[in-house]
């Protein structure tokens, strides 16, 4: 599946335009990062692009076909969306809550039968917490509730996740364990991610595609490693960095130094 | 952990139909269950001698009674498991939206003027779909990106305050000798003088409410996320929560036609229910119809006998479900897994 934005621009109320004449493309099994500074609209960003706000002018297309045309449960079974972990009123279990992930394949009126169980279980699987199917979310870590709701995005059995600063408010290693389940999926699974990020490392070591939201509403995106450079980065959030790139074990990490406020 | 699940269900699912029985033996004239078997399937027991007095206390006065009990603890039940749902609200009840004062306006204005039983019965209906409506007219234009549950609730707070007001209003009104009474009774609940007339009215908009709640329950469990995250998993937001809203609306406003206000209920049995099934929609909401219908039978058939007076349902639903609910909560810590 090929997802694009055409000229999207969007604005709250009256008032100047968050996002002004966006376009990028996703290409099927890629995983892409969107960086940039506090209060730029990226959550927006991500909002505009699925349909939950609606673009001022502008469109998304899934298969060079507008979404806006598109059945609700027709989008929702090609895109799975993880937003930023929350815990709900009222806590589910951990397979109640993936199961609630088959919600655009049951039917209005209907609940989810033996087979979507089964996704559920295998969506558990796939990313390794089946063991924690009973507990309740609210009596689980951060780290565990994020990889929840992937598992929930994964039920949907879509062909793109959209993240919303997945790896926020976790410690290190669940950050790598969140990151490196992203690239399992596009490698194993050839699932792509559309990634929001506040870490300009997390975004070089696992993205081929590299989107960075201005201030004035405006998106720079290419490849990752030439738009996620010292200039753009420098650009975009005030900060002079220094990117080097350190070989652990023949293996090239790359390290994002912010040096000083411009 | 589902097996037991079912169990439980088919116990909550047999409870209040045999708890009715017994609960039509019960009452100033007290009849043995034989008898009382006898009345409704006299095929069944041709031994067991009936007198016609016995069949019309069964027919005419207990059994439409006990099936109110039954389907009003049950419809206001699921009423507040669907709103605490579709508001993402452990505090939400039936009346949420204002459907009570609204239905009770309408019922006070109808005593007022002195119409009868059925009449009263009708503008407590008509009321209190009114107030609803009005509060769900603040939201139909939302505002982009907010989410409308916030100023739903608040509407519903504004709409109820302004109902209370016109009641308030209506009972200054009213002749304190005879009318000002019978509204204040009226209000205070009480399933007495049930016919199968008024129930015939009533119920069926109890079990449309009910069914539409019922089939939407596993929704539920994706609308008390946020409205992004439930349209994400491709819930059609605002369809199912206009559903539930009409269903709940139709099950409490006919509920409080037929019984006045009884309060607690709605609130109670949702959280109840998951205590002891947990949070998942698809156990809480046929657990509230099942414990809601005996709860209200216990209490009301407690409100008939206990006393040669009939004590007001209302009182009683928060005498026993406070203290009970508390209990509850201390033991239960909320949530069972």
């Amino acid at each position: 599946m090929t997802f694009e934005v055409r000229n999207g621009s969007f604005g709250y109320g009256k008032g100047a335009k968050t996002l002004y004449d966006v376009s990028f493309a996703l290409a099927p099994h890629t995983v892409t990062s969107v960086l940039g500074p506090n209060g730029v609209g990226k959550t927006t960003l991500l909002k505009c692009m699925l349909g939950l706000l609606r673009w001022n002018s502008g469109a998304s297309y899934i298969d060079g076909a507008p979404i806006h045309g598109m059945r609700h449960t027709d989008i929702w079974k090609k895109i799975g969306y993880v937003p930023q972990a929350k815990l709900s009123t009222f806590a589910y279990t951990v397979l109640d809550m993936v199961l609630l992930g088959r919600g655009a394949h049951v039917r209005p009126f209907s609940k989810p039968g033996a087979a979507d169980m089964g996704v559920a279980m295998e969506s558990l699987d796939k990313i390794g917490i089946k063991h924690m199917k009973d507990k309740l979310c609210s009596r689980i870590s951060g780290g565990e509730l994020q990889m929840v709701l992937i598992a929930r995005a994964l039920a949907t059995q879509p062909e793109l996740l959209v993240l919303d600063e997945p790896e926020s408010n976790l410690d290190f290693k669940n950050q790598l364990v969140v990151l490196s389940t992203i690239q399992n999926l596009r490698d194993d699974f050839g699932i792509s991610s559309l990634v929001n990020t506040h870490y300009p490392e997390h975004a070089l070591s696992i993205s081929d595609q590299g989107i960075i939201l201005r201030r004035d509403g405006t998106v720079q995106c290419g490849p990752a490693r030439q738009i996620l450079n010292e200039i753009n980065m420098e650009r975009a959030f005030g900060v002079t960095v220094k990117i080097h790139d350190v070989d652990v074990a023949a293996k090239r990490y790359t390290c994002v130094l912010p040096i000083a406020i411009v | 952990m589902r097996r037991k699940n079912v169990l439980l269900g088919a116990v909550l699912g047999v409870l209040p139909l045999v708890l009715g029985l017994f609960a039509i033996c019960f009452g100033r004239y007290s009849i043995g269950i034989r008898e009382v078997l006898a009345c409704l399937a006299p095929p069944l027991f041709p031994d067991v001698a009936v007198s016609d007095y016995m069949k019309t206390v069964v027919y005419n006065i207990r059994l439409p009674r006990v099936a109110l009990a039954l389907i009003s603890g049950a419809g206001l039940s699921a009423a507040g498991a669907g709103f605490q749902g579709i508001f993402s609200n452990p505090m939400a009840t039936p009346d949420t939206l204002g459907v009570a004062s609204g239905a009770s306006f309408g019922a006070a204005f109808a005593i007022l003027l002195g119409w009868d039983i059925m009449a009263i019965q009708g503008m407590a209906i008509v009321f209190g779909g009114v107030a609803v409506l009005i509060a769900m007219s603040f939201v139909l234009k939302p505002v982009e990106g907010q989410s409308p549950v916030v100023m739903l609730i608040l509407a519903g707070m504004v709409v109820g305050a302004l109902f209370s007001a016109m009641l308030s209003m209506v009972k200054y009104g009213a002749d304190p000798q005879d009318v000002l009474p019978a509204i204040t009774y009226w209000l205070m609940g009480s399933l007495t003088g049930t016919t199968f007339i008024r129930l015939a009215a009533g119920a069926p908009l109890i079990l449309v409410g009910g069914v539409i709640i019922f089939v939407l329950r596993w929704r539920l469990n994706a609308m008390s996320l946020s409205d992004d995250e439930a349209k994400s998993l491709g819930v059609n937001v605002k369809r199912v929560r206009t559903l539930v809203i009409v269903a709940c609306t139709m099950i409490t406003a006919s509920v409080i036609a037929m019984c006045g206000q009884i309060g607690w209920v709605g609130l109670l049995i949702p959280h109840v229910s998951r205590m002891i099934f947990g949070n998942d929609n698809r156990l809480v909401v046929p657990a509230s119809f099942g414990l809601g219908s005996v709860f209200l039978l216990v209490t009301d058939t407690v409100a008939r006998s206990a006393s040669a007076a009939e004590i007001p349902v209302s009182i009683l639903t928060a005498l026993i479900g406070a203290p009970f609910f508390i209990f509850l909560l201390r033991r239960t810590g909320g949530v069972k897994s």
